[in-house]
């Protein structure tokens, strides 16, 4: 509870760094800075956290995430994504502290090779997703200052348009692709044990599959129909609020079905 | 000021005093550099000497003994390579600064405080190659070195804690900022320049310079666009008929031309967007009257920049500038106080060391003329060991008291001057 506490704390110092930063002055850079860097620290110290044997859902989806959003800021100079993926890591955090079921937490090391293959995949597939909502935003923001010109914001650090489309699309065919080798997995594991399904676990798969198939339908729309970047951007967001609502939904409501 | 340890000196030309039909003239390669730095040095005596020639300036900077005129050292240096511009007029634009003011304007030259463009970069790899070729010729001693890592410092902090870099202030550059936010790279960019008068030919040379690769220019006179594109050495040339097929193919457009209509309006952008299934694309224009038709603006994966959005980020960054000028200047200002502690704390120690070494002279004589008198025959080894001992505990005592006082009062120059000239 003591390592949650400061994962948590970390990741709200990076928070409260990145708004205190949403300037486009030299100085606000600097914050957005030491953001990125309290952030790198944050992930390291809930990568040991993960190490160390806890397991739970929320605590594997907020690192994965966090390691998102250290590569994006180090490698790719999106620093701004951090701006969306601190807060977001907060609140699963805080709410895995909240309302984290424990028990769940060894479901990883328990369920055999496959179980933890279709775990990590599925949450490999949602951190993807959620990085994929990250850049729409970014997205949709520059859009929104290039557009209307406002033009006072044109020195936030926030990538050209064409570098975000670009990433975006990326992001969706990785989360996709997880997504989808997760679903495999998983059904494979349930055909495995031979369990009847339970109405909370069908609640959860009918979850899932809209995730799976709303992430087709962003695809197609932008593969085969040519969508334009802003339409992707927007049905991502969709996305978001789909995965939001099926990973908070269950972790608030069934707790005991984590993710 | 506190350099009594020999004049620091600069002097020069640059922009601000000649043309550049003369800055060409006084322009020094490498080579010639190299090959002057020792000999220039020898004939003036000068301690220290570095030469620094830019499109934008030559000036020597150096450590000589006493006060002089230090002109004639610059007139010098280009009478080596045969040039004679001994004339009054010219003399007269070169200045000459010295102590407290070399060093501000050497932080100035570094910092980018001094360029044609304020918050250029590239001013700081010359100063840097300056200082290398003076070290390789064998003329750069430990002022110099002092005073380049200082300048580099200072430099390094106007460049990251002031806006200075991040804001120029000319329509090619607004123009260029405003394509970087929809195309990262703009050597994968393709860019049409509509025109070929002299703001197109400035804004294509400009977004040549910064990397743009694939080029086309259309022209009412495509004989125009293509002296333009040879004297660029890139750009395919279209006639202004052409120009919807034109678009198809690019991401950034640029119009420059006097045209009293609108070349661009949104049923060809329409078509054009079809057939280009809908990628961005970022329309520039320049020019007045306007080329482009505002209503484009409405179209989707459009964006529309015109003079007054030129504008508005010109006037940012001009107000942003004359913000971190003052900045910018302030860092300076540490950065030649900081130069001056330093060269002090190097005097004072220089001087504290020579006053310990004719303290422990001193004692040592006395202590052994004392010693060889008859009354001390009877003294041992031992007890003439703890003599000398305690005599070197007294010198350390009174040299480090000297030195903590010394440090403690570097604002009483007369204190540390009359020290200085009596122990250096």
């Amino acid at each position: 509870m003591i390592l949650i506490t400061s994962n948590l704390c970390l990741f709200a110092v990076a928070t409260l760094l990145v708004v205190a930063g949403f300037s486009p002055t030299v100085r606000a850079q600097l914050l957005t800075r030491c953001a990125l860097y309290v952030f790198l620290f944050g992930t390291l110290s809930l990568t040991l956290t993960v190490a160390n044997g806890h397991l739970a859902s929320g605590m594997l989806l907020s690192t994965a995430i966090a390691w998102l959003g250290v590569v994006a800021g180090f490698f790719f100079n999106i620093r701004a994504i951090i701006s969306f993926l601190a807060p977001l890591v907060t609140i699963i955090l805080l709410a895995e502290s909240l309302f984290g079921n424990w028990a769940t937490s060894s479901s990883l090391t328990s369920g055999g090779l496959l179980s933890s293959v279709h775990i990590l995949l599925a949450i490999c597939g949602e951190a993807f997703a959620i990085g994929a909502c990250g850049l729409a935003i970014l997205y949709l923001w520059q859009r929104h200052i290039l557009k209307n010109k406002l033009l006072q914001w044109l020195g936030l650090e926030i990538p050209a348009l064409d570098r975000i489309g670009s990433y975006l699309g990326y992001s969706l065919w990785l989360g996709f692709i997880f997504l989808t080798i997760g679903l495999l997995t998983g059904a494979l594991y349930s055909r495995w044990q031979a369990r009847p399904l339970d109405g909370e676990l069908q609640l959860k798969i009918v979850w899932a599959l809209a995730v799976w198939v709303w992430y087709l339908v962003i695809l197609v729309r932008k593969n085969v129909f040519n969508g334009s970047a802003r339409t992707i951007a927007r049905m991502s967001l969709g996305g978001f609020v789909l995965l939001a609502v099926s990973f908070f939904g269950l972790l608030f409501f069934k707790p005991s079905l984590g993710i | 000021m506190l350099f009594d340890d020999g004049q620091i000196f600069c002097v020069g030309m640059n922009h601000k005093t000649m043309s550049l039909s003369l800055r060409e003239k006084f322009h020094l390669s490498s080579t010639k550099i190299a090959g002057i730095l020792r000999p220039i040095k020898q004939r003036f005596g000068y301690r220290e000497l570095v030469i620094l020639s830019t499109c934008n300036r030559c000036e020597l900077y150096g450590v000589a003994d006493d006060v002089g005129n230090f002109s004639e050292a610059f007139v010098a240096v280009h009478d080596q390579l045969a040039i004679n511009y001994r004339d009054e007029a010219i003399k007269n634009r070169l200045y000459t600064l010295t102590q407290q003011q070399a060093v501000r304007h050497i932080l100035m030259v570094a910092s980018s405080m001094d360029s044609l463009i304020v918050g250029e970069t590239q001013i700081v790899n010359q100063f840097k190659q300056a200082f290398v070729l003076a070290q390789q010729a064998g003329t750069c001693g430990t002022l110099m070195q002092q005073l380049l890592q200082i300048a580099l410092a200072t430099a390094k902090k106007v460049r990251t804690q002031t806006e200075i870099g991040q804001r120029t202030v000319s329509i090619s550059h607004a123009a260029i900022v405003l394509s970087q936010k929809l195309f990262a790279n703009l050597k994968t960019a393709s860019l049409l320049v509509v025109g070929a008068g002299e703001m197109a030919a400035i804004a294509t040379k400009y977004a040549v310079d910064r990397g743009v690769e694939q080029l086309t220019i259309a022209n009412r006179n495509i004989n125009r666009a293509q002296r333009l594109s040879t004297k660029l050495n890139k750009g395919y040339c279209r006639p202004l008929a052409e120009l919807p097929h034109a678009l198809v193919t690019a991401d950034i457009v640029i119009t420059a031309t006097t045209a009293d209509s609108y070349l661009i309006d949104p049923p060809m952008l329409e078509e054009v967007q079809r057939l280009r299934k809908n990628r961005q694309l970022a329309l520039i224009d320049i020019s007045l009257p306007r080329n482009i038709d505002p209503a484009c603006q409405g179209l989707e994966n459009i964006y529309l920049f015109d003079l007054d959005d030129m504008k508005a980020v010109i006037d940012q960054n001009t107000i942003a500038r004359q913000q971190a000028s003052q900045q910018a200047i302030t860092l300076i200002d540490r950065g030649t106080a900081n130069v001056e502690k330093t060269f002090v704390e190097r005097e004072i120690g220089s001087a504290v060391a020579n006053f310990k070494n004719f303290l422990q002279q001193l004692i040592k004589n006395q202590t052994e003329r004392t010693l060889a008198k008859s009354l001390f025959n009877s003294l041992t080894a031992q007890q003439k060991e703890a003599l000398h001992n305690l005599s070197e505990i007294i010198v350390n005592k009174v040299v480090g008291q000297v030195s903590v006082q010394l440090k403690d009062s570097t604002a009483d120059e007369h204190q540390l001057t009359a020290f200085r000239k009596l122990f250096s």
